[in-house]
């Protein structure tokens, strides 16, 4: 009881805090703290794979690419407002997640993570290839988007509410899931597969369900992301943000919510103040953060917390700090 | 326990790295020495924009963000084309002086044309990519830098103000460019120009935030066409390279001359902005040449291994070949092309004539004495850095007795690597532009940059930037052939092109809006 308490208090103050930030920040700051919440959504999506179907993708900035693009066209070629994208993003990304969960089914491990990989290096490459419709290597530039008048927002404002918002909605899907009997259905999946089907738990269809749940997290987070950028480029969508999802989701602590929350943030931002720190270096420094995060809290930072709290809490139980 | 101990030697690595990184820069490093000499009349600095004056004639004025400005009548402002220049290098000539493209109505309202500059600073910023796959392009930045300290030491800068350039790192992503952008928008200290960012969609992301924001966003770094084709839209955006669509159309023009009987070309691009504008520029001028395209091959940036590329076009036995490629891949398209039995003329991208690429080819490549020999053909406009046969002239010897004294410490430096000569010549550029431009605004420097006529100290004898309004708006316009026969390279007459590059452009292929 007091643990849940605590949770909720935790969340209701960091809820307040991203609910109160577009109104102290300047709009390029706001516009920051929109792109980890953006990347929070995916790392999010990934951690549902990951952490909970136990399959690894170095894809997913392919899908993050889909629903970018399709809220792009959507918008500059149709005409559509920028938030009824996001929706169709969603969608079409959960299909092309089960199609690409297809091969999940019989691959395992690091051949899964190659064949992933290998569609995150293609990705671009299609883009420029169909640029009839992508509008090829340029990319395709949008009018900013515009606050309605009730709302009384600023445009940066609002930028970040909509992302705010479908990220705590996402989130609360989140949750919703991994508590159903879809997500514990995953968990058996996960931790021992044959017993998970002697349960009469149907593996294929928990597998790709999974992939294509993450990968409409991914799609969301694509349309958002044109949201607040404005456009779209081959170039965004390579393989290096596709590795730098994985690290957010170490980072973070594989298989909780507020972990794909500090992950997002994480790796957001670690990267920008590493250059601060010295641009030359900034690989290196980006570099030794990560394999000290790694050393001090292998479990991720949630991890951190959690033996932190142990320690704390009860000072004889520090048995549990072995695992 | 296992991965604890990698940890650890990981992070031992790590630190060595790091260390040894360091170690290099910390040899003489002399610290951009600032000019104390900041007594220059401030009245100097007074603005004039339109009717409206900024009368408080303290330099400290101008970087006071509410400084008021009328901006209806705005156009009848500055650069007088018979700007006195100051120094002998910076010459501004005369020809029917273009009224102002810039019109400040459209400006913020709280728009100051001094912003970014102070007693003792005038403040530049930039984005380009010094990390990831694409980090060497930072030797571009560092060659402007190095400049700029060296301008500031020896000449005490433009006026008395030293030039500093801001720069943020975007790893070549576009999203990170506009990040960055709106950063240094954002900021306490916004910069008085942008200046130098790399990458076509890099810059496509940002220019509408920069012309919103009336900054002159200056000698854009990527032959893309956009930076001049569109001056009514974005008057405050302007290239500086050649224009790739020119440079393959100045290959045809002198292949057609030199060989009349070829009929077919094979074309290979990487498969990006870049090679796409080869690609662009090829069909155009070979559709007038009545040359045909007989195979087309891409390859992914990143993508230097390229036999099967190369054993395709072979396979069309084209007399031609053009290369919209870059880096290692130069080098392996000639030994590709030299040890196939195909013997065209190779034709390739004047990012490939470095003597580092080329050598590289080898003696048995098709530069090779025995097969292909004087048959690698490109074009260029600025002494290579790596070729001995520059080192005497003075714009180079100045170059290599100084980019590497004045460099930023912190900043990596090959003093041979072409695009760090680039860089050089940029940080040259916009002294020069400083001071061609009658007074310090940014309406006065986007005018200059409008109406250039300057002698670089780094381009061929015979070349040089020029501009002219909307009718001239692409600064390097004339060439010189190279051709490479292994060990020399023979420099053909400067080809002049002044004035002609969007008649090899097509402009409905370009991202303008």
């Amino acid at each position: 009881m007091r643990r849940l308490d605590g949770a909720l208090v935790a969340a209701v103050v960091v809820g307040a805090l991203l609910l109160a930030a577009p109104f102290y920040y300047a709009p390029y700051r706001v516009e920051q703290i929109a792109s980890a919440l953006v990347l929070a959504i995916i790392v999010l999506g990934l951690g549902i794979l990951t952490g909970f179907s136990g399959q690894i993708s170095l894809g997913h900035s392919a899908f993050v690419g889909i629903g970018a693009y399709i809220a792009a066209i959507l918008v500059e070629d149709h005409g559509w407002p920028y938030v009824a994208t996001i929706p169709v993003a969603g969608a079409v990304c959960l299909g092309a997640g089960i199609v690409v969960g297809l091969p999940a089914l019989r691959l395992r491990g690091l051949h899964l993570a190659l064949v992933t990989l290998a569609f995150a290096a293609v990705f671009p490459a299609m883009l420029r290839r169909f640029n009839g419709l992508t509008h090829g290597n340029r990319g395709i530039r949008l009018d900013d988007a515009v606050a309605p008048g009730w709302t009384g927002l600023a445009d940066d404002q609002w930028v970040y509410m909509v992302v705010l918002v479908t990220a705590a909605a996402l989130f609360l899907f989140a949750r919703n899931v991994i508590r159903s009997r879809v997500g514990r259905s995953m968990i058996a999946v996960r931790d021992d597969e044959i017993a998970a089907q002697a349960a009469g738990i149907n593996v294929a269809r928990v597998r790709t369900l999974a992939f294509g749940l993450s990968a409409l997290f991914a799609g969301v987070a694509g349309a958002l992301e044109t949201l607040l950028v404005g456009a779209v480029a081959p170039s965004s969508f390579g393989v290096l943000p596709s590795i730098g999802y994985v690290v957010g989701l170490v980072i973070g602590g594989v298989g909780s919510l507020v972990g794909a929350l500090i992950g997002g943030f994480a790796i957001h931002f670690l990267p920008r103040w590493a250059a601060d720190i010295n641009v030359q270096l900034s690989g290196v420094v980006y570099g030794g953060l990560l394999i000290a995060l790694t050393y001090i809290a292998p479990d991720g930072i949630v991890g951190l917390g959690r033996r932190a709290r142990r320690l704390l809490s009860s000072p004889t139980n520090q048995g549990d700090n072995k695992s | 326990m296992k991965t604890r101990n990698r940890a650890i030697i990981l992070s031992l690595a790590a630190l060595a790295a790091a260390c040894g990184g360091q170690r290099g820069d910390d040899e003489s490093s002399p610290a951009s020495t600032s000019v104390d000499d900041t007594t220059t009349s401030v009245d100097d600095t007074t603005t004039t924009v339109g009717a409206a004056t900024t009368t408080e004639g303290t330099a400290a004025v101008a970087s006071t963000p509410g400084t008021e400005v009328t901006t209806t009548e705005a156009e009848a402002t500055t650069t007088e084309a018979e700007a006195t220049t100051t120094e002998a290098e910076a010459t501004t000539t005369t020809e029917a002086a273009p009224a102002s493209l810039i019109d400040l109505a459209d400006c913020p309202a709280d728009y100051n044309p001094i912003e970014g500059v102070t007693e003792d600073e005038i403040r530049f910023a930039s984005s380009v990519p010094q990390s990831g796959p694409a980090g060497t392009f930072n030797f571009i930045a560092s060659g402007i830098r190095s400049y700029f300290n060296y301008y500031n030491a020896t000449k005490g800068g433009y006026e008395g103000r030293n030039l500093v350039l801001d720069i943020k790192d975007d790893v070549y992503e576009p999203n990170r460019t506009l990040e960055n952008v709106e950063e240094f928008l954002g900021s306490d200290q916004r910069p008085f120009a942008f200046l130098g960012m790399i990458g076509t969609p890099n810059n496509l992301f940002v220019w509408d935030k920069i012309n919103e924001a009336c900054i002159p966003h200056l000698y854009v770094l990527t032959g893309a066409a956009e930076w001049g084709a569109d001056i009514p839209t974005h008057p405050w955006s302007v290239g500086v390279l050649p224009v790739y669509q020119l440079e393959v159309g100045v290959f045809l023009d002198y292949l057609v001359e030199q060989n009349p009987g070829v009929k077919t070309l094979a074309l290979l691009y990487q498969n990006d902005d870049y090679g796409e504008s080869y690609r662009m520029g090829l069909e155009k001028a070979a559709a007038e040449h009545g040359l045909e395209i007989v195979a087309t091959e891409t390859h992914e940036r990143g993508e230097t291994i390229i036999d099967i590329q190369i054993n395709n076009l072979a396979e069309s036995g084209a007399d031609v070949f053009i290369g919209g490629i870059t880096g290692d891949t130069c080098t392996n398209a000639i030994r590709g092309i030299g040890e196939s039995a195909w013997d065209p003329i190779l034709y390739i991208s004047q990012t490939c004539t470095s003597k580092n690429f080329l050598d590289a080819a080898g003696p048995d490549g098709a530069t090779g004495a025995d097969k292909h020999a004087a048959d690698v053909y490109s074009v260029t406009y600025i002494q290579d850095p790596s070729n001995p046969a520059f080192a005497s002239s003075p714009g180079m010897s100045e170059y290599l007795a100084n980019v590497e004294v004045y460099k930023d410490p912190n900043m990596p430096m090959l003093p041979n690597v072409g695009i760090t000569a680039v860089g050089w010549q940029i940080g040259e550029l916009v002294a020069a532009t400083l001071e061609s431009a009658g007074e310090l605004s940014r309406p006065a420097i986007m005018d200059a940059a409008r109406s250039l006529d300057f002698d670089g100290s780094m381009l061929l004898d015979g070349v040089s930037f020029q501009t002219g309004g909307t009718a001239d708006p692409y600064a390097l316009e004339q060439f010189s052939v190279v051709q490479y026969d292994g060990t020399n390279y023979k420099y053909s007459e400067i080809r002049d092109y002044e004035g002609r590059t969007l008649d090899f452009v097509d402009v409905d292929d370009l991202a303008l809006e």
